[in-house]
């Protein structure tokens, strides 16, 4: 794995290389100072990852973020800035997976990076890596995105009004919670908790990324999904969402099923996109593959974007949970089984005994209506 | 943050009419008191009775009396004005102080961020390192004594180069010398931006004190670095003989402050924000006879035509919300002519760039921050 870091203060550059020397990293790094000298290196080798300062002369963090999403759409983009000023920090929103604050542990650091690695090792796919590295965000369903708009027209609307339309979104949720878990926005608390996270960052925050920072989008471009089949997986996911958390309860924190259980089809919005289907010659083929791999993308794209672990994973694995380690009624396993009861599929009665799901299956599936 | 907030019942522009109508009141009653004066003057150098000019002039005099007393208590209520109008400069200056603070707050937070990132880094290489350097002399004074003692050291080298190896210490031996001297350098500069804060944000006395003027102006440098760095080199060329100059520290810094952000705005709009190329700001004084001046020249934008006469009126600005509310110039011209009784100008080139000249007397008139009601005439 090749890694990029690149910043217009030289010390912090040479105060990184010693510390990820001393730490033992096993990848390749490089240093440039400045943009120019970065857009130089990426043209001369095959790099993996790329953490970029924001401001510095001449090309800046954003202006180059923006290049390497372009032109090497499958580098992972990390900001780590020192700047506090929102106003500047909505420019990287739409160009990073990550934002990072300075100072920042290069301990923290490497464990951001190794993250990253597994990420990619677990799908696996530079093509898939390509496309999810791209989105800037998901669509979001028409009808919520109007109720938001109207929400943030409302001067007084507050931080629950906007969470209660906010966490019936897989679109909005997983934007808010990318920031959320950013040291960026907080002080890179964990948070699975979707209400928590849009209280968190307060209406002000959440005004102005919908406004300026555009995270938010309904679908609308000609070749992407259309506004209806958006809608009902939106839907479906927050069915899929309300059951995990009832089921949730006193196994695992309600909240986080809620917000794995809303974001555990996100791969399908990524597969079904307009990205997805550039054709390279054979593409049946790939959209074949893709549906296979639909769990895996978009554990790809929540990792990528830093949300909490045990989210990504009950992502990964809610289709197949005997594949993770934990194999009590986890995270996982609660999605698997409310996306199971909210598809109509028949869940294996044996394996739910097995991790421990006591209940009988009618009393699971009354959870639905 | 409107005015109005700022300065309670009435607004710098509300104040500022008032004191223009009560001024025109005056210059009224004024007039008529003239008139009355001159016909007193002139009725008496005409033919008349005795009695008929003392009756007239009783009556001329009750007029002016009433009158005099008039003016009295109108000039009463425009001291009463002025002084208001000056409580609310002084706050507006407090106000555009906080703000221009505000703003720079957060380029403060990344110049202390940044030397933070690699002190940090480098503290904890240091750390780490040391840990391995410890435990490698410990092996070898472990091998020191066993050679002192006559023992066999066989068991013991291999420990020694074990150590050596996990420990890095070639690595440590040229690296170690420089974390630490960079985090050094690291603490000094936010030790320096710090008290450079510090001191442009010291309340000063209310009275002019005789100040350094370029220690003055390099800390208001320091403080501003965050705005220009991107975009210009900064030049400051005083004259090493300047003598102390009496000012209000904090006001004369304000000024200065707000003239390096003008300039360094300006820059930033020839060179697209810094990504076309760099700009200069050249900070330059001279010692006169009896007045000193400073001269700040950017290569920026220059000020066209049609904004020369307003760029000192308050709320005059083109920038965009956010960047500017019009205050700054404002806010050095009464800083600058009327506490100081200096004078602010500038000199423009669109294209090339401005230079704003500012003069100080070199001694106090003694009048600058006083009660203005005495001023009046
Ligand atoms: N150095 C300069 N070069 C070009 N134009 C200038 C310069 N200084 C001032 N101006 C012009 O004069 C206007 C008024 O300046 P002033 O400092 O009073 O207000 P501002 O900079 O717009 O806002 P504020 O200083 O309150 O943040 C500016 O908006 C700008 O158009
Ligand atoms: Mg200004």
């Amino acid at each position: 794995m090749k890694v990029l870091f690149v910043d217009d203060e030289p010390r912090v550059l040479e105060a990184l290389e010693r510390s990820l020397f001393q730490l033992d990293v096993d990848w390749n790094v490089t240093f440039a100072e400045g943009g120019q000298a970065a857009l130089r290196e990426l043209a001369a080798a095959r790099f993996d990852v790329v953490v970029s300062d924001m401001r510095m002369p001449g090309m800046d963090g954003a202006a180059l973020l923006s290049q390497v999403c372009k032109k090497y759409p499958h580098v992972v983009r990390i900001v780590l800035s020192g700047q506090t000023d929102e106003a500047e920090a909505f420019r990287a929103v739409r160009v990073a997976h990550q934002f990072l604050a300075k100072p920042f542990s290069s301990e923290a650091l490497r464990q951001v990076i190794e993250r990253a690695r597994l990420l990619m090792m677990g799908l696996g796919d530079e093509r898939l890596q390509a496309i999810v590295g791209r989105l800037e965000h998901l669509p979001s369903a028409p009808q919520l995105m109007d109720d938001l708009t109207r929400a943030l027209e409302d001067e007084a609307t507050t931080a629950e009004t906007l969470a209660a339309i906010v966490r019936q979104d897989p679109a909005m949720s997983s934007k808010v919670l990318q920031l959320v878990n950013s040291s960026f926005f907080s002080n890179g608390a964990s948070i699975s908790d979707i209400r928590a996270a849009v209280v968190r960052l307060g209406t002000k925050t959440v005004r102005a990324l919908a406004t300026r920072g555009g995270a938010f989008a309904a679908s609308t471009k000609p070749g992407e999904l259309s506004s209806a089949s958006v809608a009902t997986a939106q839907l479906r996911s927050l069915a899929t969402a309300r059951v995990a958390s009832r089921i949730a309860k006193d196994k695992v924190d309600p909240a986080a099923a809620f917000a794995a259980g809303l974001l555990c089809d996100v791969g399908e919005l990524i597969l079904s996109g307009p990205m997805s289907h550039e054709s390279d010659g054979s593409e049946g083929e790939h959209r074949q593959r893709d549906a296979l791999k639909h769990a895996e993308v978009g554990a790809f794209f929540l990792g990528l974007w830093g949300l909490p672990f045990p989210i990504v994973e009950a992502v990964a694995n809610h289709h197949a949970p005997s594949r993770t380690a934990l194999h009590g009624p986890g995270l996982p396993q609660v999605v698997w089984l409310a996306a199971c009861l909210v598809n109509g599929n028949e869940p294996d009665t044996s394996y739910l005994r097995h991790i421990g799901f006591e209940g009988s299956l009618s009393d699971y599936r009354a959870m639905t209506e | 943050m409107t005015t109005g907030t700022v300065l309670g019942e009435l607004s710098l522009p509300e104040l500022t009419l008032k004191v223009d109508a009560l001024e025109r009141k005056l210059r009224a009653k004024e007039k008529t008191i003239r008139v009355l004066i001159q016909r007193v003057e002139g009725s008496a150098s005409e033919v008349h009775s005795a009695f008929w000019v003392l009756e007239q002039n009783i009556a001329l005099e009750k007029m002016v009396v009433k009158r005099t007393a008039e003016i009295n208590a109108q000039k009463e209520q425009l001291a009463q004005a002025l002084a208001e109008l000056q409580g609310a400069q002084a706050k507006l200056l407090q106000a555009q102080k906080l703000e221009a603070i505000g703003q720079l707050a957060a380029g403060i937070a990344h110049e202390v961020n940044t030397p933070t990132q690699y002190v940090s880094d480098n503290t904890a290489f240091a750390k780490r390192a040391v840990v391995g350097l410890i435990e490698t002399l410990q092996a070898s004074l472990a091998v020191v004594q066993a050679v002192q003692e006559g023992r066999d050291t066989s068991t013991l080298i291999p420990c020694v180069d074990s150590l050596l190896k996990t420990a890095k210490i070639p690595y440590l031996l040229v690296q170690l010398p420089r974390a630490l001297d960079q985090a050094q350098e690291g603490l000094g500069r936010v030790a320096t931006i710090v008290q450079a804060m510090k001191e442009f944000s010291h309340p000063s006395s209310a009275e002019k004190t005789p100040v350094n003027l370029r220690e003055a102006i390099e800390t208001t440098i320091a403080v501003a670095r965050h705005e220009w760095k991107y975009l210009a080199d900064v030049d400051l060329a005083m004259d090493p003989e300047m003598p102390p100059v009496p000012v209000l520290r904090n006001e004369f810094n304000q000024v200065i402050l707000n003239l390096i952000v003008n300039a360094a705005h300006a820059i930033g709009g020839v060179t697209a924000g810094g990504s076309e190329g760099r700009g200069k700001i050249t900070i330059a004084g001279r010692t006169g006879v009896d007045s000193v001046e400073i001269r700040i020249t950017d290569t920026g934008s220059g000020i066209p035509l049609h904004a020369r006469a307003k760029v000192f009126e308050p709320f005059y600005t083109t920038k965009a919300v956010g960047k500017g509310t019009g205050q700054g110039l404002a806010i050095a011209y009464s800083v600058i002519v009327d506490k100081h009784q200096g004078s602010i100008s500038f000199e423009t080139e669109p294209g090339q760039g401005t230079t704003f000249i500012i003069t100080l007397p070199l001694r106090d008139a003694g009048l600058g921050a006083a009660a203005p009601a005495k001023d009046i005439p």
